[in-house]
């Protein structure tokens, strides 16, 4: 905890900190305001339908998955890489505290990052649509804009557990991205080599996974499971690809994260 | 390994903080992270100690080399420990800051009681501070001595006339020496020099002068470098 302590410390005093959720913030009430503006974007609103102010954080879940681990990963990747130029890591590792628990506190840091982001850009929205839009159901047709195939209900209290339950996978998602780009930190020497780095391998499974010679192993690459939550909100949650997408991205986090805990241990932190 | 850190604070050999954070909050960081919570007295103290206690609540991206020299002396106390490790201190400071770092590395010594371990390539330096010195050589100890030890070795510088006389009476004593200008060194021992002043008085030489040899701590340790290579 002393660890995270002062993890918490130097994150507090550096306005790249909040540049990243000012932006998620930002998204997810003009998204709001965009929908006020566009009621047609609103299912079934031109069939007179009223609709949840839950709703709208519902819509920024999809930004804060593309968005957020950009975010994430530009701190992430300078946890590190970014003390070892400034040489206050050389200096941390003289306290008598362990490597692991070094990386341990960084990694609470940004496990608390990719929540906060989430959970607040969330909240934001939530407020945001409750004002324009009231607190009620959600009730939206099976079938976009059409009535005949019938009808999925919401009600608040379970539209807002499917929201934290919906937040919780995205900020997992987000997270995992973090560990690999402090995977790469742990032994990259450039601040921003690491985020790039972790981009372009995105970058590069976004290919991949859509490339039919890849298609056995595509369920395997981190990229596709971006949407694995995508449906809370306005389907019957289908629990069996929602957990194995949950385990694919989940061992992309602990695999990384084993992986960055074992080089830093074992690097050696020369001036 | 983390025992020994716990009694033993360090100071690298260029210190770097965190530059959005002034001189408290780094020190109230790294303290935390040896697991104290220092007081804002104790930081003020410390300060205080060192000679930063102004400089206090000013971002460290604005202090100079020589102040961030002794903030980084003053993570180091914090803790306490009751033995602090200093790396090149004086490394990149002008001889003001040198002269300023160095009298308060004594001041630890003598008035805190603190010891220090002091690592330099600054031989000179090292001679003003320390009391006792290991001389590393390719990362092996190869001579560990006080500093007067290491400096006033067993020779002593003779003046007599005639020269030749003195020579052929040290061979004749199998007396190692080695010729130094108007001296002859000789390695002895102190007690034999009463007995060696007799005998050369009894052999009419003119005795002018006789005193302990003292070494540069540069000429000791290029002795003991070349001691340990052959």
């Amino acid at each position: 905890m002393n660890t995270l302590r002062s993890e918490l410390k130097k994150v507090k005093a550096n306005f790249r900190t909040y540049i990243g959720m000012i932006v998620l913030w930002g998204l997810g009430i003009l998204i709001g305001i965009n929908v006020w503006y566009n009621p047609s974007l609103l299912p079934l609103k031109h069939l007179g339908f009223r609709l949840s102010g839950l709703y709208i954080p519902g819509l920024t879940l999809y930004p804060l998955a593309v968005v957020g681990p950009v975010v994430a990963v530009l701190i992430a990747g300078e946890s590190i890489a970014g003390e070892r130029i400034k040489g206050t890591l050389r200096m941390i590792l003289t306290r008598p505290v362990s490597r692991f628990q070094i990386y341990l506190g960084k990694m609470y840091l940004i496990i608390l990052y990719s929540f906060i982001i989430v959970f607040s850009t969330l909240s934001i929205t939530a407020l945001l649509g409750i004002a324009l839009f009231g607190s009620g159901s959600i009730i939206l047709p099976v079938e976009l804009n059409t009535v005949s195939a019938g009808f999925f209900t919401l009600s608040a209290k379970e539209a807002l557990i499917r929201l934290l339950l919906a937040g919780t996978s995205v900020s997992i998602y987000i997270l995992s991205y973090a560990s690999i780009a402090m995977c790469l930190s742990s032994f990259m020497n450039h601040s921003l080599a690491s985020p790039i780095f972790t981009l372009v391998l995105t970058a590069a499974f976004t290919v991949l996974q859509n490339l039919e010679v890849f298609k056995p192993i595509s369920f395997y690459l981190i990229t596709s499971h971006l949407l694995y939550w995508q449906n809370f909100l306005i389907q019957s949650i289908k629990w069996k690809s929602f957990v194995f997408s949950l385990l694919i991205v989940i061992g992309y986090l602990i695999g990384s994260f084993l992986l960055g805990t074992i080089i830093f241990i074992r690097k050696d932190e020369t001036n | 390994m983390y025992q020994a850190k716990k009694v033993m604070s360090g100071v690298i050999d260029a210190p770097s903080f965190y530059d959005t954070l002034n001189g408290r909050e780094n020190l109230q960081l790294l303290a935390s992270l040896s697991g104290y919570r220092v007081s804002p007295q104790e930081i003020q103290a410390t300060a205080r100690m060192v000679g930063i206690e102004n400089m206090l609540e000013k971002p460290v991206q604005i202090y100079s080399n020589g102040q961030k020299r002794r903030l980084s002396i003053a993570q180091a106390l914090l803790p306490r420990p009751e033995i602090i490790v200093l790396d090149e201190p004086t490394s990149g400071l002008d001889p003001q800051g040198v002269k300023s770092i160095r009298d308060l590395i004594l001041q630890l010594n003598t008035q805190y009681g603190l010891t220090v371990f002091f690592s330099s390539h600054i031989l000179n330096e090292a001679q003003k501070i320390c009391n006792r010195i290991a001389i590393i050589n390719q990362g092996k100890i190869i001579k560990t001595a006080n500093v007067n030890d290491l400096l006033f070795d067993s020779f002593y510088n003779i003046r007599a006339t005639p020269v030749n006389t003195l020579i052929h009476f040290l061979k004749e004593k199998n007396i190692p020496y080695q010729i130094q200008e108007k001296y002859v060194m000789a390695q002895l021992e102190e007690n034999q020099i009463p007995e060696i002043i007799r005998e050369l008085t009894q052999r009419k030489l003119a005795v002018y002068e006789i005193f302990r040899h003292q070494f540069s701590l540069e000429e000791a340790f290029l002795a003991s470098i070349k001691g340990a290579e052959t």
